[in-house]
């Protein structure tokens, strides 16, 4: 579903990526995990078109995409969710998941999709209304997983889906991610709590200093001893 | 002795109560931990101990005097220093201008005693001592978070608030984090601190507060909070 080859990045005259060759099928869920500064956001960012690459290629079910802009990637049905919510602050809450649902094919079923999510976030169903900047910093963060979903993508970017999110909340999401595969939605998670990702994935990459270090299933990886070690702190 | 006394304390947004009449305190060289859902009102408690937000009643005492009513900056010259859970940094600044500018307003030093090496001091306290020059935007969210600390640190608090520093970091990161705090006590500084990492708090903290819909509903040492059936229906979940 997802092809990247070879792909560099820069950021001025910083070189972010390094040669990163990475592949999803469709219906995966694939794990990215990383330290902060590894570069895996920055690899979101290119293949949701904010950044464009130097060299190497995008390819999304079968078509180039990495000198798209970022809406036309949408529209194709790929979704990143981003770090740090990014959520418009003086809109409402309803207005918001809107906004989620630029693609034409997305605006004609927003009622529906709407409901949907607001059947997976009740709170967010109590806040329709409400301005996004008067919300808790995790209603925020189900807003952003919310908004990233009215546009019906077939390929899902979460960026750390689960920051600021109360343990009981945590585990819906990660609950959440998983039915939102067994729907037929292809996940790409960036995600720092790598032992409950490790177990909810198919398959894995190791990011370090912007290169893909390691990759493998999940069973695999969880008993890397060089994976136990730096990521999940045994 | 209690460093931090609150009384009644409430705060309503329109109809919403907030924070609900929470009485609690803060002992002197402790860890004091506040946790609970999403919207529970635990940044709200936050401000409104900073006065960034103003209570609707009740009184909050820092050493035994009435802090509610003074203005922010008046706070943090009592001692009283925060973190806020999305960053408030100067992004155009370098880290060390972040820590200095700290540094200048905290007590009553003028611009010339904030010296560099107090600075550089910091950031290598908070392990940022490679990034001095960076502009505090180019840092990464965690670095940031780091970088608020020891700005934080360089008004010389007696308290130190700290909202969510845990937030977005693997095991390996987490553990260091667990590890600053823990050196930050030791410098004598008594912390207040909001956390949803479990490992975390239940790692560090003396005792802990719960709070749900604004109210007070569990507060104990961690053993207690870990095994409450209310805490774990509310808050941890399974």
């Amino acid at each position: 579903m997802l092809e990247i080859k070879n792909l560099d990045t820069f950021y001025g005259k910083i070189q972010a990526l390094w040669d990163v060759s990475l592949r999803i099928d469709e219906a995966e869920i694939v794990a990215l995990v990383g330290a902060n500064g590894a570069g895996k956001s920055t690899l979101l960012n290119t293949i949701s078109g904010v950044v464009h690459p130097a060299s190497g290629s995008v390819e999304f079910m079968g078509k180039r995409i990495d000198n798209l802009p970022p809406h036309s990637i949408v529209e194709m049905g790929l979704s990143h969710i981003p770090e740090g919510r990014r959520l418009f602050t003086e809109m409402t809450v309803n207005e918001n998941l809107e906004m989620g649902a630029y693609p034409s094919s997305a605006w004609k079923v927003k009622k529906e999709t709407s409901e949907q999510i607001y059947q997976v976030f009740p709170i967010l169903k109590e806040r329709a209304g409400q301005l996004a900047r008067t919300l808790s910093g995790g209603e925020q963060q189900m807003l952003a997983m919310g908004r990233g979903l009215m546009s019906r993508p077939k390929l899902c970017m979460f960026d750390e889906p689960s920051y600021g999110l109360a343990p009981r909340v945590l585990i819906e999401v990660f609950q959440i991610i998983k039915s939102l595969r067994d729907q037929g939605i292809t996940i790409l998670l960036i995600e720092q709590n790598v032992p409950r990702t490790l177990e909810i994935a198919d398959r894995a990459y190791v990011m370090e200093n912007g290169r893909l270090v390691l990759e493998g299933t999940c069973d695999k990886l969880l008993k890397d001893d060089y994976v136990k070690k730096a990521y999940l702190g045994l | 002795m209690q460093i931090l006394e609150g009384e009644g304390v409430t705060k309503y947004f329109g109809g919403l109560a907030a924070v609900s009449n929470v009485d609690f305190h803060v002992d002197q060289g402790e860890i004091f931990g506040l946790i609970g859902p999403n919207g529970a009102g635990k940044t709200t408690l936050f401000n409104l101990v900073s006065a960034a937000l103003v209570l609707k009643s009740g009184v909050i005492k820092f050493k035994g005097e009435k802090i509610s009513g003074l203005k922010p900056y008046q706070i943090c010259r009592k001692g009283v220093a925060r973190t806020f859970q999305s960053v408030k940094i100067f992004p155009n600044m370098s880290a060390r201008d972040n820590v200095s500018l700290g540094a200048l307003f905290g007590t009553s030093k003028s611009i010339v005693s904030a010296s560099p090496k107090e600075a550089d001091e910091l950031l290598d306290f908070v392990n940022l001592s490679a990034m001095g020059m960076v502009p505090a935007r180019d840092l990464t969210l965690v670095n940031q978070k780091r970088l608020e600390v020891a700005a934080a640190l360089a008004t010389e608090p007696e308290l130190l608030l700290i909202d969510e520093l845990m937030a977005g970091l693997t095991p390996t990161e987490t553990s260091e984090a667990m590890d600053l705090v823990t050196r930050i006590r030791d410098k004598g500084i008594t912390i207040f601190m909001i956390e949803h990492v479990m490992k975390a708090i239940m790692g560090v903290c003396d005792r802990i507060m719960v709070l749900h819909h604004g109210e007070k509903i569990a507060e104990g040492i961690p053993q207690e909070i870990a095994t409450s059936k209310k805490v774990i229906e509310v808050y941890l979940g399974e």
